[in-house]
């Protein structure tokens, strides 16, 4: 049996009326990118936590290494919250010499790698400075430095690069890449798709608790690839031959994306704009569809909606707790 | 457990560098050192009483020769062959005091007082003197060498009138002093207690504890900091009680701090701190620990601090002349068998007169019960509540979460969809 790093099997977990994740299976092997995509709310957090332990499902099976999750497993995950923090009070290289301890590395250790982590991502003149006088930013690479400071096998890493600027988020993502060809399995989640479609292998997309679209990145954009050209330029484009469509590009501001006739090449299209002097181009291109457009193909919704909508609930379901809080009840027994 | 080991090291030398610790552990003694400095600085200017002028003596070993004079003694001496008489004389007020040469004083170098009133710090001189210029005097001493050297190794005074063994000055110390030592203890457990809840409140402010979770259990973590703040605590009240044996011992020495002779921490009331305070400690932390997650800032860490915390301290405190008039009394009693007030009520009358052992011994078999449920109960919130951010928690959801079997870690979505994160 080949290893996985993670295998899931039919997971759902549910909270109240609430189906957060619904049957959802699907494995990470070492030495890939994982991307976990979806909206706020599809369920991607629940899962992460699924996987750690810290959530237990309500049906399904989940095997980390092969293995039921235990405490020495643990040992060989690295994992980044979404929501993350550190001892605002202590010099970083205390935190990150107590939290990879805590990581079952022996102390002179855990502080050796500590440097030599802080080296590599700019910090190491800051090391004995505290956490507190860190930027946003550098205290983001502080906390990845700690995901992978006891070199786990497996790293999980929820918006890996919320906060970061593009300079940071290219050194975290060339880290990324190198702990890939040590063959350590990566599952990167985010909302943000565009942030690592580039640098995913493959991809879980979940909507609403349920899987939406998973396989290779390469595959799946062929699978859902589009008979069509983004051009800028001028002419009539509706006129040219072999166009069905004619939209405005989302992805290019002055563009405008053309629908092809299934019958009609690219090649043949260019050919065609060349020859004709009515039209002219200053840029032409093959579409390919973002993992935003396709997540829209497959989910027939658009992300943002579904991000308002999740918004909204969780809104709405803060305030029947907090009416349900002590205070909602004593306000309730006076008023008897 | 070497993840217990290092938690338990972090918090301890994480909040030993604290500000607020330093101060708790030097400010607070310091405080109190100058406030009885104070009070016995005044208390030594008002009440060193008159020399007294007769003086009986009972010398039962034959060192002193009443025709040999000795230089710089004020005070009449006059002789008596049996204690009996001399007792007789002072109860007709003939004396003002009478001291006795005892058998084995050439070895012991113990020499007991007796008077019906204070007597004053002269009159040590007076027969210090006395017997060091009687023993120069003579041409053969049959006295231990150390004892030639300093014939008084100790004087005892003892006030006859109500039968105590100790002066009036004393008698004000005799009880202040098991308050104080009490409410050190106190403090420090209060000190250690709010820094786990705030250490709690913070690494779930700062999200840190979204790491904590996925690298140690709820357990280890509770475990860790409790023994690590623990030691912390013991720390301070080891560092208070060698303060105070240094200056019970050495004070007595510095003319103004006399007063201090009078203190008596007796080895009893110190085992019984450790022991009542160390359970305390276990007891109040499961309980802030509970609450520590509950609580989302540090206000309200501050308030479910006073909440557990309080009834425990002001009860005893308030009551304190009950306790020192009726040390064995229904009140004193009650509160020392209740878990919350059973550390500082029972320290306090151990400290202030004889307590029967079975209820020491029941009191701190109820606080150890006490203490097992709370950690059992509290555990369970604990773990329950860890990743739960600002979320307002009824009693009833709590007792759910108590009664279930299982608990899991509730978040904000477990609970605002279904009102319950045990399984």
């Amino acid at each position: 049996m080949q290893q996985t790093a993670i295998t899931v099997e039919h997971i759902t977990k549910t909270y109240g009326t609430f189906k957060a994740v619904d049957n959802l299976s699907f494995d990470v092997r070492p030495g890939e990118i994982f991307a976990m995509l979806g909206p706020n709310g599809a369920g991607k957090s629940t899962t992460i936590r699924m996987i750690l332990d810290i959530l237990r499902p309500d049906t399904g099976k989940i095997t980390v290494f092969n293995e039921k999750i235990s405490d020495e497993l643990k040992h060989r995950i690295g994992y980044l919250p979404e929501e993350r923090g550190l001892y605002r009070e202590v010099p970083v290289i205390e935190v990150m010499t107590y939290l990879g301890a805590l990581k079952g590395l022996s102390r002179p250790e855990a502080k050796k790698r500590s440097m030599l982590l802080l080296e590599q991502l700019e910090l190491a003149d800051k090391a004995k400075k505290k956490v507190k006088e860190f930027s946003k930013g550098m205290q983001q690479k502080v906390q990845f430095a700690v995901t992978i400071l006891h070199e786990p096998d497996l790293i999980i890493i929820d918006e890996p690069f919320s906060g970061l600027d593009p300079v940071n988020t290219q050194l975290i993502k060339g880290m990324v890449k190198d702990l890939k060809q040590k063959g350590t399995a990566i599952v990167m989640s985010s909302h943000e798709m565009f942030q690592v479609e580039e640098m995913a292998d493959r991809l879980l997309m979940v909507n609403r608790g349920k899987l939406a679209l998973y396989g290779e990145v390469d595959e799946v954009r062929r699978r859902y690839a589009i008979h069509g050209i983004i051009v800028e330029g001028s002419g009539d484009w509706a006129q040219l031959k072999g166009v069905e469509k004619v939209e405005a590009a989302s992805n290019s501001r002055n563009g405008m994306f053309l629908h092809l006739n299934p019958a009609i090449s690219t090649d043949a299209v260019l050919a065609e704009i060349a020859s004709n002097s009515a039209y002219h181009i200053t840029k032409f291109e093959q579409a390919v569809p973002s993992l935003n457009d396709i997540f829209i193909t497959v989910a027939g919704e658009r992300p943002e909606d579904i991000e308002a909508e999740h918004k909204e609930k969780i809104s709405t379901s803060t305030n029947k707790v907090v009416k349900r809080g002590l205070l909602g009840r004593s306000a309730n027994a006076s008023t008897k | 457990m070497s993840k217990i080991l290092e938690i338990a090291k972090r918090e301890y030398l994480y909040n030993l560098r604290k500000p607020s610790f330093l101060f708790a552990a030097f400010g607070t003694p310091l405080i109190i050192i100058f406030t009885w400095i104070l009070v016995f600085a005044g208390m030594g200017s008002q009440s060193e009483p008159e020399p007294l002028t007769q003086v009986g003596m009972v010398d039962l070993v034959g060192i002193i020769d009443p025709t040999v004079t000795v230089d710089n003694v004020t005070m009449t001496v006059i002789p008596y062959t049996d204690e009996a008489t001399a007792r007789a004389d002072l109860d007709e007020k003939r004396l003002e005091a009478y001291f006795v040469l005892p058998e084995g004083f050439k070895t012991s170098g113990i020499l007991p007082i007796y008077s019906y009133q204070e007597v004053p710090s002269s009159l040590q001189g007076d027969i210090r003197r006395l017997i060091v210029g009687n023993i120069r005097s003579q041409s053969q001493v049959d006295m231990p060498l150390d004892r030639i050297l300093v014939p008084v190794n100790e004087m005892t005074i003892q006030i006859l009138d109500s039968g105590r063994t100790i002066n009036e000055a004393g008698i004000v110390f005799t009880f202040l002093a098991p308050f104080f030592f009490s409410l050190l203890f106190w403090i420090s457990m209060q000190t250690t207690g709010n820094f786990l809840m705030n250490g709690l409140v913070e690494e779930k402010k700062n999200r840190i504890i979204e790491i904590l979770v996925t690298t140690v259990t709820p357990t280890q973590l509770l475990t860790g900091k409790i023994i690590g703040l623990g030691l912390l605590g013991l720390t301070q009240v080891g560092l208070w009680l060698s303060v105070a044996l240094l200056a019970i011992t050495f004070g007595p020495q510095i003319e103004f701090l006399e007063g201090l002779g009078n203190v008596q921490l007796p080895a009893d009331l110190i085992i019984s701190g450790f022991l009542f305070f160390g359970m305390g400690y276990l007891f109040n932390a499961s309980l802030l620990a509970g609450a520590g997650v509950l609580a989302g800032t540090e206000q309200q860490s501050a308030q479910y601090s006073a909440l557990i915390l309080m009834p425990g301290y002001l009860p005893p405190v308030f009551l304190i002349i009950e306790f020192i008039s009726n040390t064995n009394g229904p009140t004193a009693t009650l509160l020392s068998m209740i878990p919350f007030t059973a550390p500082l009520s029972m320290v306090m009358r151990i400290g202030f007169g004889a307590v029967p052992i079975e209820q020491i011994l029941l009191s701190l078999g109820i606080l150890a019960l006490s203490t097992l449920i709370v950690s059992w109960a509290s555990g369970k919130v604990f773990r329950w509540g860890l990743l739960l951010y600002g979320k307002k928690i009824n009693l009833r959801e709590l007792l759910g979460v108590v009664a279930s079997r299982k608990v899991t870690y509730a978040t904000s979505a477990t609970l605002s969809e279904s009102g319950r994160g045990a399984e």
